[in-house]
């Protein structure tokens, strides 16, 4: 405190002036150090070199080691936002807009399931499994449009609303997971034929993909018939509309895939000739066990 | 009359004479029957080469979807032949066995499965699980942060203190270093630095007086006692004495310290825990600088 500090002067010194009295605060000429001109900079500093150019490496490294330029770690940024993206599954959007309009359109028949197979032939969407294409996921575009009921098999959704849309008009939907080899058996099934090789067995998802696919909320296809039927009755309340009853549902509504199966009504394992128009299928124990497994 | 018709004979639309010349072309003017075909022309239909396109063979049977007549050595791995099979059928004379994995590869890859696919309740036991240790983390954070909280109000009055205590204990130092500078000024006659020796001396001299002082109260507090054991065993044998005499000797003791004393002290008291503290200090500081020391000169000596 400077009262403080002034009574202890009183006490302490014999005299106290103006010149006595320790005052830091105003600088006397002893103390004042004149700021440079541009005349004596341009003396004393040189004129070439980092420092004149405005071309300084950035704080901790030596100009003079870098020799003119960054060091190698340096040269390429760091930007770590970026981290997951090379392992990130990717789904192709597909609004429910799109998915009125194939209807209306009389390309898709909303009376079968619809399922990846069925979109792919429309020649609509082109995934890449070397891209870590996974798959369509359902968007909200169009919720309010929607009127038909459909059995859907997607394998992403993200929001709420397309699953309360597809609901509310009588539908079911369901999410699936496939892997690689199973998509690109999908996408074209008719190349996938002519290829000659045994309809493929379809892997469990991954463990970051696990806590999706056994959601009620999500209605992933790995979930508990019983938790998912709560989930359509809240959803319903939340939205405001009245779920219509399921014995007027077809049969074809009640078809859902074995975690295995990737068509509907062919097993894994089986030989399918379109040209002959034949299945054949495996007889031996070992790899009925597998496929079925 | 040239106009655009579609002649029966051609495929192509080209610039034709009417249709009545056309017409008029084709009616025939012999009475002569149109020739019938023969019988023998059965066999002779299925050997006609009805090939008119000028394409090499292999390009025109992939042209019409027919499998292909010989297959190249090239051709014969088993993906090839698949995808023959697949694509052409039974004509094609290819085993379908080869369209499944060998039983040896089968053992490989139901091996492979096991060994690097897990099984679906593995998995979600490990999301489960994880799951489980994040939660108690969290549960853990969240109980030490109730503890805590419940000792709060107790915290914050002990911080109190504290800063009270590190004030009082500074404005203790410079009171007393004032004192002392005073004392040492009064004492020879004008200002003395605190670090000088005359200082040091002054100081010496003190504690002796204090040090004669503490022996004369402890003799003091020792009669004290005595005079109050005395008291007692008086008081035990006479009662009504006591009430007379004690009432009137203990209300004031002469040997009692002043209260004013009792400050100084308290004073004194904070200055020499901050003293201590920093002597620790001071003190751990020149441990190190001797080990630091001593460690120097092993290395000149080994040299």
């Amino acid at each position: 405190m400077p009262i403080e500090r002034g009574l202890q002067y009183l006490r302490q010194m014999q005299r106290v002036t103006l010149k006595n009295l320790p005052m830091p605060l105003e600088k006397t000429e002893k103390w004042k150090k004149a700021h440079p001109d541009e005349n004596t900079m341009k003396a004393v500093m040189s004129k070439k070199g980092p420092i004149a150019r405005n071309s300084l490496p950035p704080f901790g490294i030596d100009p003079i080691q870098a020799e003119g330029r960054l060091p190698w770690i340096l040269t390429v940024p760091k930007e770590p936002y970026y981290e997951g993206v090379e392992e990130g599954r990717q789904y192709l959007p597909m609004s429910l807009r799109t998915l009125q309009r194939l209807i209306d359109l009389r390309r898709v028949n909303p009376e079968k399931p619809i399922d990846l197979p069925v979109l792919c032939n429309t020649k609509l969407f082109s995934i890449q499994p070397d891209q870590r294409q996974f798959g369509l996921q359902l968007t909200d575009e169009g919720a309010d449009i929607f009127s038909t009921p459909i059995n859907l098999e997607v394998q992403w959704v993200s929001s709420e609303l397309a699953i309360a849309a597809i609901e509310r008009c009588g539908g079911v939907l369901t999410t699936r997971y496939f892997d690689p080899i199973s998509i690109s058996a999908l996408i074209d099934a008719k190349k996938f034929f002519e290829r000659g090789e045994p309809i493929p067995r379809c892997d469990t998802p991954p463990i970051n993909a696990i806590e999706y696919y056994t959601d009620p909320k999500q209605r992933g296809y790995l979930a508990n018939p019983d938790l998912i039927r709560e989930e359509r009755q809240r959803l319903a309340q939340k939205y405001g509309y009245k779920l219509p009853d399921p014995s007027k549902l077809s049969q074809l509504f009640c078809l859902r895939k074995d975690p295995r199966q990737i068509f509907y009504g062919l097993e894994p394992g089986w030989l399918v000739n379109l040209k002959d128009q034949t299945i054949l299928k495996p007889t031996d124990k070992k790899f009925e066990t597998f496929y079925h497994s | 009359m040239l106009t655009t018709i579609l002649c029966p004979r051609c495929v192509r639309f080209i610039n034709h004479f009417s249709v009545a010349v056309l017409q008029i072309r084709y009616i025939s003017t012999t009475n002569e029957t149109l020739p019938t075909p023969l019988d023998d022309d059965n066999d002779i239909n299925d050997n006609i080469n009805r090939n008119i396109s000028r394409l090499p063979d292999d390009v025109y049977r992939h042209f019409k979807g027919l499998p292909p007549l010989e297959i190249k050595e090239q051709y014969h791995t088993r993906t090839k032949l698949r995808a023959l099979w697949g694509k052409y059928g039974r004509k094609t004379d290819i085993d379908p066995k080869l369209c499944w994995p060998t039983q040896d590869e089968m053992d490989e890859i139901i091996d492979d499965e096991r060994v690097y696919n897990m099984e679906l309740s593995e998995k979600i036991k490990i999301v489960k699980e994880r799951r489980e240790a994040k939660q108690k983390e969290a549960d853990q954070i969240q109980a030490k942060v109730e503890k805590n909280l419940k000792n709060m109000p107790k915290m914050i009055d002990d911080y109190h203190k504290r800063t009270i205590e590190r004030e009082r204990a500074k404005k203790a130092e410079i009171k007393v270093k004032n004192d002392l500078a005073e004392q040492a000024r009064d004492f020879y006659g004008f200002s003395v630095d605190p670090d000088d020796e005359r200082m040091q001396f002054m100081l010496l001299q003190l504690e002796e007086a204090q040090k004669a002082e503490d022996k004369k109260a402890r003799k003091a507090a020792k009669k004290l006692e005595a005079h109050q054991q005395l008291q007692k065993l008086m008081g035990m044998a006479s009662t009504t004495e006591d009430t007379s005499e004690g009432g009137t000797a203990p209300t004031v003791d002469p040997l009692a310290q002043i209260p004013e004393a009792k400050d100084k002290e308290t004073d004194m008291k904070l200055f020499a825990k901050l003293v201590s503290e920093r002597s620790k200090l001071a003190k751990a500081a020149s441990r190190i600088a001797e080990e630091q020391a001593a460690v120097q000169l092993k290395g000149q000596k080994k040299k």
